[in-house]
């Protein structure tokens, strides 16, 4: 994966959310190193197809979660409607995203989005970012160099 | 009011639409969960118009929209999808879609869509 592709997708998924959650996103830093061993609570994967070509998991706690739902959809969730609502959150990020990505003239698709159970092991780390959200929590994303 | 068939691969999502519709006085007579199950449900439900995703398993939401159109022509579907970027909704809208609808959205922007598009 190369570093501006990584770059692109990471400020084009930064700008979807900003346009989606009606919250500052009051602080984000690069996660170091070279490694991840696990997604957090809860976690989404969803891939970018070519050209861009990657995969991405948005994660964090389900409380996290469930404030963004009552963020953006008016009411909170929990339960399996929770696992199915980050589902959708993330979706429509990514779906954002492409918008993005299309108005910087590259034409990507998604595929639907998979759900990651707490703890699912996390291979072909690239890199990513850690968003604190305000009233939210904080939400990780992370680039996948393949699947 | 009209008959509805709601298409969307996130239950979450399938529940929220149905929500506004009902509350918008429609009825909703079947959901699906892919492209796949919509085409079959439509011919089995004969809807008056049908809410489609387009990123879905099995058979995405244009493919499917095509399908139905090609055996019902007359047939009135609106796109909600996350993905709003023009090409996708040109490509929607030549495939016969009345009106795309971007998520996240409104309550009154799906019902002024549904509004528009049954006349």
């Amino acid at each position: 994966m190369s570093r501006d592709i990584r770059d692109l997708l990471l400020s084009s998924v930064c700008d979807s959310m900003r346009n989606v959650i009606p919250r500052p996103i009051a602080h984000s830093e690069p996660m170091p190193g070279n490694h991840l061993e696990s997604v957090d609570e809860l976690g989404v994967a969803i891939r970018f197809a070519n050209p861009i070509g990657m995969s991405m998991i948005m994660d964090g706690e389900r409380r996290m979660f469930s404030k963004m739902s009552e963020m953006v959809f008016g009411m909170p969730m929990e339960g399996e409607m929770l696992d199915s609502c980050a589902q959708e959150i993330v979706n429509i990020i990514a779906g954002g995203t492409t918008t993005v990505l299309s108005g910087r003239g590259i034409a990507a698709d998604i595929t639907p989005p998979t759900l990651l159970n707490a703890s699912a092991s996390v291979e072909g780390y690239e890199g990513g970012l850690a968003l604190n959200i305000e009233e939210v929590g904080t939400m990780r994303i992370i680039l996948l160099s393949s699947n | 009011m009209a008959k509805v068939l709601v298409v969307d691969d996130a239950a979450f999502m399938r529940m929220m639409i149905k929500d506004i519709l009902v509350k918008g006085g429609h009825e909703v007579v079947g959901e699906a969960e892919n492209g796949k199950v919509a085409v079959q449900k439509y011919q089995e439900l004969m809807p008056d118009i049908v809410t489609m995703d387009i990123t879905m398993p099995e058979m995405e939401g244009i493919e499917a929209l095509r399908q139905i159109r090609m055996q019902h022509p007359a047939a009135k579907v609106i796109m909600c999808s996350a993905m709003g970027q023009q090409g996708m909704v040109v490509q929607a809208i030549q495939a016969g879609a009345k009106d795309f609808v971007v998520k996240p959205f409104q309550s009154d922007r799906v019902l002024e869509s549904l509004a528009k598009a049954l006349g």
